[in-house]
């Protein structure tokens, strides 16, 4: 429900969807902790985006840092570096281009224009990535928010303001799969069935725990509205009936090749059961073999 | 009711596994300790070896303690290299910290190359009798199919790489490399040998890790191991069999041959604070990519590849005792091959325990979505409840 208040905020824009990999928090994340632990001073740190545009889709995968002019007062850009590092990262990476960039903090601060319009000598429209490294327990939404920059006349002179974007984050298989397993910090190394099975069935659990609470979230608000407590929001009622339509999801389609994964998986299971239980009586045939064979030869050299 | 009962039994066993990770974060306050100790810093007020029970300030203490690991002395780490006690012993490091930025760059990396190797870089450096690895980063090199060896170019693109990083407050040095084998599995080849153990002749500490995409996609977490190589006349101490893993048919003579001349290192993960401050509230968006995944459909093509090894391998085994059983009419066959034998076979039969657990988890996950979305009549009185309103 927060999405709602979101969506009225972001307004116009340029109609560019924006999904974000948890790389990219995870390295902004390790850019800020290092530079707070070994940098006394600031606290501040900047960096670029990277990422595929695809269609009206824009992906943000990676990123790299940069860094601010040292010799100059003023907040300036090390352009020189800049482009160093985007073709070290071009050399690696050749279907990554530069999207945008991030900085930290809690708000937008007046230099970061002056950032912006540097970064747009590369990317005609970039992003402004900003992350709020202060931890809180009340949050519930990433501290990230996605800026776009929009031509607006104040005062008769035109100028660029920041625009908040809407954004999702998206993920690969791999980046799950380790995201899962840091998240969590699973045991390593150990690979036993059990806890194999444990920690699926853990993952599982948590997933589901989580769909139970935001159903209950789409129950509870409908229910409010039912009863005039709150203000009935028609665009939100059909969103949710056309996703309650869609249960249940099965066609006889996907239940066929559910039914046909499921015996191949018993097959499965019966197979390697078989096996093992063959390699325990080759075991036993072989031992009793083993005494067999001594006493025969015993019995001969008694004859 | 049973559910009941199961879900506090999984409730149960959860807490249990948290416990287990307090009990690592203790570990790891030990050697934060450790660590400050060596550093000279501030050893007042990182009470390390304390072991406070109550959950909450360990947890605190232990976040910290991972913090810990971004600091870097520069002095106090010449200090170490100078030292160099690694060279007193050849089994000198016995863990590897691995930060979640590092595994997970390496884990996304490793599934871009696909069905080719892969190979990066890592930067960290050497805590006591540990190497941390802070972070990773990629190598132009693509290697063919079985071997990756740093060329020249890499090379080049390695210093300057390290050099910018240093530019931009990052001033740990390259402390190990990675690659991707992409199949089978985590171990060192012999190329991959002689290339460790020439950087650790000349670049210690160097620690060498493996990754296996296909296997991670596979068994739903990262496969990883994190190796370094005895020097060349060392003896390895004959140990208990290194944790059992499957090998393709293909590959069983490369590992054999090479396998003892190298030892794993026990790999933990650290994160920062703010790290897992954020992964908490990621998991709030994530969710439903863990239960929509199906990998039942995406890991149909390892599994087939695994079940056709299996067979491979069956077959080798039969048409061994056969054979075997044919001439023992005659002759008596030697106890050893029969041995031979009998090990192959149970090696068999646990690998496809294993390919069939994996097959299963899959299947229980697939079930349990068919569950909660396909047949649950009390759902579509919900759904008509909403309709209604």
């Amino acid at each position: 429900m927060e999405e709602t208040g979101e969506r009225k905020a972001v307004g116009e824009g340029s109609g560019l969807e924006f999904k974000l990999h948890p790389l990219v928090i995870i390295n902004i994340s390790d850019h800020f902790t290092r530079c707070s632990l070994n940098v006394t001073s600031g606290g501040r740190v900047i960096g670029c985006l990277l990422g595929e545009q695809k269609g009206r889709v824009i992906h943000i995968t990676n990123t790299f840092e940069m860094n601010f002019k040292k010799d100059t007062e003023d907040q300036s850009l090390d352009k020189e570096y800049l482009a160093a590092k985007k073709e070290q990262y071009k050399t690696v990476f050749p279907n990554l281009e530069v999207m945008g960039w991030y900085s930290t903090g809690d708000k937008i601060q007046e230099s970061d224009m002056q950032t912006h319009k540097t970064i747009s000598e590369i990317n005609e429209s970039p992003v402004f990535l900003l992350l709020d490294p202060k931890m809180s327990d009340e949050r519930r939404d990433l501290p990230i928010m996605i800026y776009e920059t929009e031509l607006h006349v104040i005062e008769r002179f035109p100028s660029q303001i920041f625009v908040q974007a809407k954004y999702t984050v998206d993920s690969l298989e791999a980046e799950r799969i380790a995201v899962d397993q840091v998240a969590r910090i699973v045991p390593s190394g150990k690979s036993s069935s059990t806890e194999q099975l444990s920690s699926h069935m853990t993952g599982m659990q948590n997933a589901v725990k989580m769909l139970r609470s935001r159903i209950a979230v789409i129950l509870d608000t409908v229910k409010q509205m039912r009863d005039g407590k709150i203000a009935c929001d028609q665009e939100l009622l059909r969103e949710i009936s056309s996703l309650v339509r869609r249960l249940p999801v099965g066609t006889k389609k996907i239940k066929d090749t559910l039914n046909t994964e499921y015996n191949d998986t018993l097959m499965m299971a019966y197979l390697s059961f078989m096996t093992k239980g063959n390699a325990a009586l080759h075991e036993i045939v072989s031992k009793i073999n083993a005494t067999y064979d001594t006493k025969v030869a015993h019995h001969r050299r008694n004859f | 009711m049973a559910s009941e009962s199961g879900a506090r039994q999984a409730q149960k066993r959860w807490e249990l596994e948290n416990e287990v990770t307090m009990c690592v974060d203790d570990n790891e306050e030990g050697l934060t300790s450790h660590l400050n100790k060596q550093e000279r810093k501030m050893g007042a007020e990182a009470v390390g070896g304390s072991s406070s029970r109550d959950p909450g300030t360990s947890q605190v203490q232990a976040n910290v303690g991972r913090d810990e690991f971004w600091k870097y002395d520069n002095e106090a780490q010449q200090a170490v290299a100078q030292q160099a006690p690694w060279t007193k012993d050849p089994h000198y490091f016995k863990t590897a910290y691995v930060s979640a930025l590092a595994l997970l760059k390496m884990a996304i990396h490793t599934k871009q190359g696909g069905n080719i190797e892969v190979m990066g870089m890592l930067q960290g450096k050497p805590v006591g009798d540990a190497i941390v690895v802070v972070d990773a980063f990629v190598l132009p090199v693509e290697g063919t199919e079985t071997r990756v060896n740093a060329q020249a170019e890499a090379y080049e693109y390695m210093v300057e790489y390290n050099q910018r990083s240093k530019e931009s407050g990052r001033q740990e040095n390259v402390v190990g490399w990675y690659h991707s084998h992409p199949g089978y599995g985590c171990w060192l080849s012999g190329i991959d040998v002689n290339t460790q153990m020439l950087n650790q002749e000349y670049t210690e500490p160097f620690l060498a890790i493996v990754i296996d995409p296909i296997r991670t996609q596979a068994a739903g977490k990262v496969e990883i191991g994190a190796f370094r190589t005895y020097p060349k006349d060392y003896k390895a101490a004959e140990e208990g069999p290194n944790e059992y893993q499957t090998i393709p048919l293909n590959k069983v003579e490369d590992f054999g041959v090479h396998c003892k001349k190298y030892y794993s290192l026990d790999i933990q993960y650290f994160k920062s604070s703010l790290d897992s401050h954020l992964f908490e509230l990621l998991w709030n968006k994530y969710w439903v990519s863990t239960l929509s995944s199906s990998k039942v459909v995406s890991g149909s093509d390892y599994l087939s590849g695994q079940v056709k090894d299996l067979v491979e391998k069956l077959e080798q085994v039969e048409s061994n005792i056969a054979h075997a059983g044919r001439i023992g009419g005659l002759f008596l066959v030697s106890g050893d091959k029969k041995k031979q034998n009998l090990g192959r076979l149970s090696k068999i039969a646990q690998d496809g325990c294993k390919v069939a657990t994996e097959q299963v988890h899959s299947m229980l996950s697939q079930i349990l979505k068919d569950r909660l979305f396909n047949n649950n009549k009390k759902n579509k009185n919900e759904a008509s409840d909403v309709m209604e309103a």
